[in-house]
């Protein structure tokens, strides 16, 4: 057994050596390594709690263990929580504290222990009550030093700035810092009295040294002071950054979010997020008079006119003040080129102010009532911006566009004017005819303003003029990306839809406008129109049907639902129709035309020629009818003398 | 006849029996809970509280860590130097406070805690109580910044409430919906009421729970805030604040900020409940704070064991911790037997060698605390520093003592220098990595320099292998939940680990090692083959005597043995067993022409310094490098302080006269002195060989260092098989000779003069080592208590069986 010497040498070998413990080690080995990995995760551990249903059951609050939810104020020696607070108070009313309060207090029955406490107390209810001089008068004849050690320091720092001695405040201060360098109090107030000194780069180092050593509200007031220096020196960037931060410490603040805002807007930061910004300032605090208002001028400057509007319609009543708000809202109608509403705006300011010649708002009166002769001035250099600008917009209306394209120049870089004045530069080059120049100027606005969605509407307009109505098409979507419906756009872009064919899809976008604009005839009308072009006979004559009951006595309505109505061949309704058009203008020549037409459809020739004869006599060189009459009586001609034939032939016969 | 029996079983049999028998009782009375096995997170929770309050008291509170039904406070440290400390609990939580004086700087507050997440599952059929105990007022009312009556909270619910909101489960998941995925989640750091959270459409946590507090409480459900922190690893400054919702007598968390409904994870740690504060201090201090958290795997069994309980007496980590060690001491104490276990195996059964013997257990003990790669980091890096500074003082000829005296003095230096550098911002076991082994590596440090001077770089490598794959097993069996939870709970299991080392300690198998190493006398006769662990067992332990074995290390006293029973040695012409005694000795060595000097107790040649010839006053060796004086004083000195001693002692130095090799020899190997070692087994004769040095071998005839080994027939003296580093050859690699079938001169005189060592140092098991002089003829080097294995590959074949029979025969 040869092959067996191999395996029974190897077996030797095995056995000799280390190999059979290895296995049995690596076994151990594997074993506990298994173990482990298997074990090894702690987290699969959870605590699993069915809250079981039991509706009888009774809360047992012992178990639960309730305490008082308040936490107990600790003393930690807090001036505002003093146990002699109460005493104080009578005594300064009683005005019985002498220059040394102390002995004061000492008699009152301060025990020796609270005595030091509740003197600093003493100053500090003064400062609540402002008796400023109260205090500089006590403390003033003391040392530093003294006031140091007593803990009176900042109340006397306090009080000399409260009463205009600014410097002298800030030489207080300073010691107090001097001892305490991390004096929260102190720091903050040093770098605000530095800020109304107007020495920003002093106060911005105060107030970020505030930063370091404050926490919460504290640190959130130093970080807006920081952020209002940095403004002052021109370090937008930085401001903003400071702003929120300060947000960070505390979001409820509406004046920071506000500030945030109108920094952000000084640094041309993206629209939407200063509007945001504004928003939520004007979310913590909706009668926030100064957010709404600088939110509209914002959006208004911006060219966010509808934005603008939604912005004023939306603020509480009594939240600002209702002329800035008619006087904003007029700017934008006319912006918008919406008069009727701008006259409403107008009246309503007029009511608030008179016609107050120191103000503009006779001007805007002038220009919405359509007064531009009183908006015309050889002397218009002079003129302040606002009201040159009115000047060049009714130049406009008068077509002196030169006269309103050099008006326009003076103040196209004015930063509140200059995008209208953009737009109104665009809108005379495109009533010039000078189309590319005018999307030259429309595009390059709303490259930086792309919020501005009447000038996207505008700007299509001209590629309309162009009869590139692709690209008008394209140039008016983001003014129908809109929240808000607007129905001058809609209607543009049915009207691009038509012109580019696309019939159906500008039907769609027309019932979409007049599901939501019922009311508007224009809008019906394109409808009618795009539904005829299509020979929508059916859904034509429906909404000429609704227009007829919305302008019952408008004869072109009328006559086209008669037309429809009879191509229909809805002959009665046809006739109900004329009928009415005739009781309206009983000369009307083309209804009583279409009226014959209808007997002779409903196969009445007596009363056909009847029909004709009558218009005839209404109008006896109207061609249509005499054709008419004349076919039918030659027709009945040709029948008679058939019959006399057959007459004749029966006769014979 | 039981006795009988009892004698005749194995020791390790005996003790692995009664190590079962206490262990299936233990496990009866006290039955296994798997649950102490599974590990659990632990979380290390440090709180810096930092202050300058320059004129003014400091006084701060925060809420600590406490124990609930989710959450356990295992320990806690407090270090707040010169300020006072008081702790108040209520239902609130519990609020540690610290009072100071203006020198005061810091608190620094570290806890340990396990969590548990919790899960609650709300019946759809559970209704909203109309009415509550006047307790819960607190919970359903409005304050200034939960604003449950305002307008528009009442506004938003009519907007947001479900059709039926009669049902808890049902209002509440409208709440939650509308918190969690409307209200935009922003990172403010201040406090944000509910109406400001509605306003602005985002928040931060508080204003989140804030919100949903308020429509809980608008609907009746009382609901309160809960803040704390959660426990990611790193270092933070924000906290975290959640709700609690009472349902059926219970408050279930939700935490519409990371989208927990009705559960919490288990890395969120409670610290109050209510609208609070988590700091309060006074004014002016300029306070600033930082957590820190560290996340652990810990093994139950050492923690949350009470020593009262009953059932934790026989848990030994408990019993260690209440003698002050903490849980990972007690853990390292209780895994050490194992470790020395491992350490067992690897050496005697793979026969992996490593840096001392027991010095890497104590190294993966330091991983343990460190980290397994920042603890081999520091290894190689202190080793490396070590041997650097071995280097730099050998060269400056330090002595051996004071050298390694002197490298734990830099390296100690070294390290605390280091602190100045390196911002440690976690805090480690330091106990351990300051005693991280510097001493030990110092001594580990000089074997590898020794090493290196060798040039041994193979064993270099081989060692260092095993070292490192030593300490990442103690590191593996140290950081094992598993075992420590074992260990722990069954601490008779030490007994089963003891028993196993008796066994490996019994075994005399061949090791892994050596399976490669004899690889071809194995295969060709496993049952002759001797292995060490068969050398020391069987041989050396059981028939070389201690003593016997100490006088066979003393050369000097070996040489006198044999010189009294007129056996050739070499002469001794001077030795000096003192510095006293060191002038003296150069001044024979000074009128010496050649000579040799040796270590007394050294071993495999090291420390021998041939000298050939001088050269004026100076000496020049065998390598040819020419000594001074002041040298050979330098080397007798080394040899003095122990360096070359086989057990690291003080030593003698002593000189021979340069033997001259016999023509016979010389011929076929010129470099340095052949001698033949001789295996004697209770004085009979087992084996022969003949080494001859090589250049390769530096002139030493070590077989080891690449001598050439040649078989020798016993009965005839003639050689019958040459290999060089375990290849068989025929010729010197050097001189060309062949080197089979030559007579050795003088053999039967070599024969009788083995066999006299034998009566003048009985050594069971002996090597002895001849060399062959010009003049004197055959001299006897030296005897070897334990001689080493190599002659079994020179021939080819074990010499296990004949020394048995030889051994058992006398």
């Amino acid at each position: 057994m040869n092959y067996l010497r191999p395996l029974a040498h190897l077996s030797r070998v095995f056995s000799h050596t280390g190999i059979p413990l290895c296995i049995v080690a690596g076994a151990i080995t594997a074993s506990i390594y298994y173990g482990e990995t298997t074990l090894s995760n702690p987290s699969d551990n959870i605590q699993h709690i069915s809250l079981s249903l039991n509706p009888s059951e009774e809360y047992d609050v012992n178990e639960i263990d309730i305490s008082v939810f308040q936490m107990d104020t600790a003393t930690t020696g807090d001036t505002s929580k003093n146990a002699y607070i109460g005493l104080i108070l009578d005594g300064i009313k009683r005005d019985i504290f002498s220059n040394n309060p102390i002995d004061t207090l000492s008699m009152l029955g301060v025990p020796d222990d609270s005595l030091t406490e509740t003197y600093v107390a003493y100053y500090y209810l003064l400062v609540r009550q402002k008796s400023y001089q109260t205090v500089i008068d006590q403390l003033s004849v003391k040392s530093v030093p003294q006031r140091l050690a007593e803990g009176t320091q900042f109340y006397y720092a306090l009080s000399l700035s409260k009463k205009g001695h600014q410097q002298d405040a800030l030489d207080q201060y300073n010691q107090l810092i001097k001892k305490n360098t991390n004096h929260q109090s102190a720091t903050l107030n040093s770098a605000i009295i530095h800020q109304k000194m107007e020495d920003y780069t002093a106060a911005f180092d105060l107030f970020e040294k505030a930063v370091t050593i404050t926490s919460g509200s504290r640190k959130a007031k130093a970080l807006a002071g920081a952020a209002r220096c940095s403004t002052q020196l021109g370090n937008i960037n930085i401001a903003i950054q400071y702003y929120q931060k300060s947000i960070e410490y505390r979001p409820g603040n509406a004046v920071t979010w506000r500030l945030l805002a109108d920094t952000m807007a000084i640094n041309h930061q993206d629209y939407r997020s200063v509007v945001d910004t504004y928003d939520k300032a004007i979310a913590l605090n909706p009668n926030y008079s100064i957010a709404i208002e600088r939110k509209s001028r914002y959006q208004m400057e911006n060219a966010d006119f509808y934005g603008s509007i939604k912005t004023l319609s939306q603020a509480l009543p009594k939240s600002f003040s209702e002329s800035d708000r008619q006087q904003l809202l007029t700017w934008n109608y006319i912006a918008l080129g919406q008069r009727s509403n701008a006259l409403r705006s107008i009246t309503k300011l007029v009511d608030i102010e008179g016609d107050n010649p120191k103000t503009i708002t006779p001007y805007l009166l002038s220009y919405v009532k359509k007064s531009y002769k009183q908006l015309s001035t050889k002397k218009w250099n002079t003129l302040p911006p606002s009201i040159l600008y009115l000047h060049a917009l009714s130049d406009i209306k008068r077509h002196k566009y030169d006269a309103a394209t050099k008006k326009l120049a003076v103040i196209k870089d004015h930063p509140t004017l200059s995008t209208r004045v953009a737009l109104t530069t665009a809108k005379v080059h495109r009533l010039t005819k000078q189309y590319r120049e005018s999307l030259a100027i429309y595009n390059r606005i709303l490259r930086s303003h792309p919020q501005a969605t009447n000038a996207w509407y505008d700007s299509s307009k001209v590629y309309s003029r162009l009869k590139d109505h692709q690209q008008a098409l394209s140039q008016l979507e983001p003014a129908l990306a809109y929240p808000k419906a607007i129905k001058k756009y809609q209607l543009a872009q049915a009207d691009y839809l038509m012109a580019l064919k696309q019939h159906a899809r500008a039907i769609e976008v027309l019932e979409s406008a007049h599901d939501t604009f019922p009311r508007s005839i224009k809008t019906l009308s394109r409808l009618i129109a795009a539904l005829i072009v299509i020979d929508d006979n059916t859904s034509a004559e429906f909404y000429l049907l609704t227009m007829a009951k919305r302008t019952p006595r408008n004869l072109d309505n009328l006559m086209q639902l008669a037309n429809i109505q009879y191509q229909q061949a809805h002959y009665e309704s046809s006739i109900a129709t004329l009928n009415n058009i005739l009781e309206i203008k009983p000369n009307h020549i083309e209804g009583r035309f279409l009226l014959a037409n209808v007997s002779l459809k409903q196969g009445d020739k007596n009363g056909t020629l009847s029909q004709l004869s009558q218009l005839l006599k209404l109008d006896n060189a109207y061609q249509p009818a005499i054709k008419l009459r004349n076919k039918l009586l030659l027709k009945r001609s040709a029948s008679r003398a058939s019959f006399s034939q057959l007459i004749t032939f029966s006769k014979e016969a | 006849m039981a006795r009988k029996m009892l004698s005749a079983l194995p020791p390790w049999l005996v003790l692995l029996t009664l190590t079962s028998a206490i262990f299936l009782t233990h496990l009866y009375v006290t039955p296994l809970k798997s649950d102490l096995l599974i590990p659990e997170s632990i979380f290390q929770l440090s709180l810096d509280m930092t202050f300058e309050p320059e004129d003014t008291d400091v006084r701060v509170s925060t809420f600590l860590p406490k124990t609930n039904h989710r959450q356990s406070l295992i320990g806690e440290t407090n270090l707040a130097p010169d300020m006072e400390f008081h702790e108040r609990n209520n239902n609130l939580g519990r609020q540690g406070n610290w009072a100071g004086t203006d020198q005061s700087r810091s608190v620094h507050y570290q806890a340990h805690i396990t969590t548990t997440a919790t899960r609650y599952d709300i019946p759809a059929e559970l209704l909203i109580p109309t009415s509550y105990d006047n307790a819960f007022a607190p919970y359903l009312s409005q304050t200034d910044a939960i604003q449950v009556n305002h307008p528009e909270i009442k506004q938003l619910w009519n907007n947001i409430a479900p059709s039926s909101n009669q049902y808890i489960l049902d209002v509440l998941s409208a709440i939650y919906e509308y918190t969690t995925h409307s209200i935009n989640t922003v990172p403010f750091k201040g406090v944000t009421d509910s109406l400001t959270a509605l306003r602005l459409g985002e928040a931060s946590c508080n204003g989140k729970s804030r919100l949903f507090i308020s429509l809980a409480r608008l609907n009746n459900i009382p609901a309160r805030l809960v803040g704390g922190l959660i426990l990611n690893e790193g270092s933070k400054k924000t906290s975290h604040q959640w709700v609690e919702v009472f349902i059926n007598n219970h408050w279930v968390p939700f935490g519409p900020t990371n989208g927990y409904f009705a559960e919490l994870p288990a890395h969120y740690l409670e610290l109050y409940r209510g609208d609070q504060s988590l700091f309060r201090h006074n004014r002016n201090i300029n306070f600033d704070y930082s957590f820190t958290v560290a996340i652990d795997t810990i093994s139950p069994a050492l923690y949350h064991q009470q020593p009262e309980d009953s059932k934790n007496k026989t848990n030994a980590a408990v019993l260690l911790q209440g003698l002050g060690l903490t849980p990972k001491t007690s853990s390292l104490f209780l895994l050490f037997p194992l470790c020395t276990l491992l350490i067992t195996f690897l050496r005697n059964v793979l026969g992996m060698k490593t840096f001392g013997i027991f010095m890497p257990m104590l190294i993966g003990a330091a991983c343990y605390a460190t980290g397994l790669a920042l603890g081999l980091v520091s290894f190689i890096a202190v080793l490396l520093l070590a041997f650097l500074f071995h280097t730099i003082l050998d060269r400056m000829h330090i002595l051996k003592v004071a050298r390694l005296a002197a490298i734990i003095t830099i390296i100690t230096c070294l390290f605390i220098a280091a602190l100045y550098f390196v911002d440690i911002d976690h805090h480690v076991e330091f106990g351990m990595l300051t005693l991280f082994p510097v001493v030990i590596i110092s001594f580990i440090a000089e074997r590898l320099h020794q090493l290196s001077a060798e040039n041994n770089w193979n064993d270099l490598f081989y060692i260092s292998l095993g070292t490192l794959v030593t300490v990442i097993g103690c590191f593996g069996i140290f950081n094992s939940i598993l075992l420590q939870g074992l260990f722990s709970l069954y601490p008779e299991l030490l007994l089963l680990v003891l028993s196993i080392q008796i066994y490996i300690g019994s075994w005399s198998g061949i090791r892994l090692s050596e399976i490669v190493r004899f690889k071809k006398v194995l295969f060709k006769d496993a049952a002759s083959l001797v292995g060490i662990n068969g050398r020391n067992r069987e041989l050396v332990y059981k028939h070389n005597d201690k003593k016997l074995l100490t006088l066979a290390a003393d050369k000097l006293a070996a040489k006198e043995a044999m010189q009294a029973l007129d056996i050739p040695v070499p002469d001794t012409l001077g030795s000096c067993a003192s510095h006293r005694e060191i002038q003296p000795f150069l001044e024979v060595i000074a009128t010496l022409p050649r000579f040799v000097i040796k270590p007394n107790n050294g071993s495999q040649g090291n420390g021998i310094l041939v000298i050939i010839g001088k050269q004026g006053d100076d000496f020049m060796s065998a390598s040819g490098k020419i000594w001074t004086l002041s040298k050979l004083k330098q080397h007798v000195n080394e040899i003095l302080s122990g360096i070359y001693s086989q057990d690291g002692d003080t030593d003698t130095a002593y000189i021979e006269p340069l033997i001259l090799q016999h023509d016979s020899l010389q011929s076929l190997a010129p470099y340095g002195l052949s001698d033949i070692r001789i295996i004697a087994g209770k004085g009979k004769l087992i084996s022969a060989m003949l080494r001859m040095p090589t250049k390769g071998s530096s002139g030493k005839a070590n077989l080891h260092q690449g001598a050439v080994g040649i078989a020798i027939d016993l009965a005839t003296g003639i050689t019958t098989r040459s290999s060089l580093k375990g290849q068989e050859i025929t010729h010197h690699p050097d001189s060309g000779a062949p080197l089979v079938g030559v007579s050795i001169p003088f053999w039967d005189n070599i024969k009788i003069m083995a066999e006299k060592s034998y009566t003048a140092i009985p050594l069971g098991y002996l090597g002895v080592d001849v060399c062959l002089d010009k003049t004197q003829g055959p001299l006897i080097l030296e005897v070897n208590g334990r001689p080493g294995l190599e002659i079994q590959n020179v021939h080819n074949r074990g010499f296990g069986n004949e020394l048995s029979s030889s051994i058992s025969a006398s």
